[in-house]
């Protein structure tokens, strides 16, 4: 069976939810979503599904807003990329502050395409450092012995 | 999965359960909720299930190992899953396919349609025997 990267898409507004896993499913990921942050953290939380990458708008409704789950998420799951969405130039600063990719609304799908392809990318890339670390880790435990 | 089946999906967890009902459903399963041993034993007894994907925690007097074989005596392919990795040798020991969380939709999903084939495979078989 073919490996789909999965994607975790929140957003409030429902037309945008599909819209955005429309697309991305379009291009052979397998799209998740929630309606709110608390939604997905509890997704999150449960810990079911191995996630590749969270796509969340930041301002939303609720106790927690996208920069909140964000960070979560990353103390929860570092593995998992992350993007968030925003068209608020604060929001965007203080995202962006964090280490956080952002894609600043309004943009084009192709825009949210490349930024899903490239943080994909560097989530493997960074895995496969992790795992080449862990190997030449080994090896020197052995060589020490 | 490569063909729809009908799935019993056996999860306490509402949010769980809500998240993997969506997961099978969307692949064109037909899947019918259980959250515990009565509710599961009643939809074994109407239902035709194809595959059963069982929580190996539930709560209640009925775990989720003695599910899983009620479901294969009634011609399921079962799929246990748990969020327990200390369960490891007990689940690998049941003779069950499992899933230790988090695993991935695709593991998911190819776990099931083994099930279903193994099933299947043995039906087949006897039907052969029957023949011969």
């Amino acid at each position: 069976m073919e490996r789909k990267n999965t994607i975790l898409i929140v957003d409030d507004e429902a037309t945008l939810r599909s819209v955005f896993a429309d697309l991305l499913t379009g291009d052979g990921y397998r799209c998740l979503t929630a309606a709110t942050a608390v939604d997905a953290l509890q997704m999150i939380e449960a810990n079911v599904i191995e996630l590749d990458l969270l796509v969340s708008d930041i301002r939303m409704p609720g106790r927690l807003n996208g920069l909140d789950l964000a960070n979560r998420m990353r103390e929860l799951q570092p593995s998992v990329a992350i993007v968030l969405i925003t068209g608020y130039a604060r929001e965007m600063e203080e995202a962006k502050a964090r280490g956080y990719r952002v894609l600043e609304k309004p943009f084009r799908h192709f825009d949210l395409e490349a930024v899903v392809v490239e943080e994909l990318r560097k989530r493997r890339s960074s895995h496969a450092t992790d795992k080449d670390a862990s190997v030449t880790s080994i090896e020197e435990a052995r060589k020490a012995r | 999965m490569s063909r729809a089946c009908r799935i019993l999906l056996v999860e306490d967890d509402l949010g769980v359960q809500e998240l993997l009902q969506h997961i099978l459903t969307d692949e064109g399963n037909e899947v019918v909720v259980a959250k515990d041993g009565p509710s599961t034993q009643a939809a074994l007894e109407t239902g035709n299930f194809n595959a059963a994907i069982i929580d190996f925690r539930l709560p209640g007097s009925e775990t989720g190992l003695s599910l899983a074989q009620q479901a294969a005596d009634r011609g399921c392919g079962v799929v246990l899953i748990t969020a327990d990795h200390l369960q490891d040798e007990a689940l690998a020991a049941s003779g069950h396919r499992y899933l230790l969380k988090p695993f991935r939709v695709e593991a998911l999903l190819e776990a099931t349609q083994r099930a279903v084939e193994a099933v299947q495979a043995r039906c087949n078989i006897r039907r052969d025997r029957r023949v011969i």
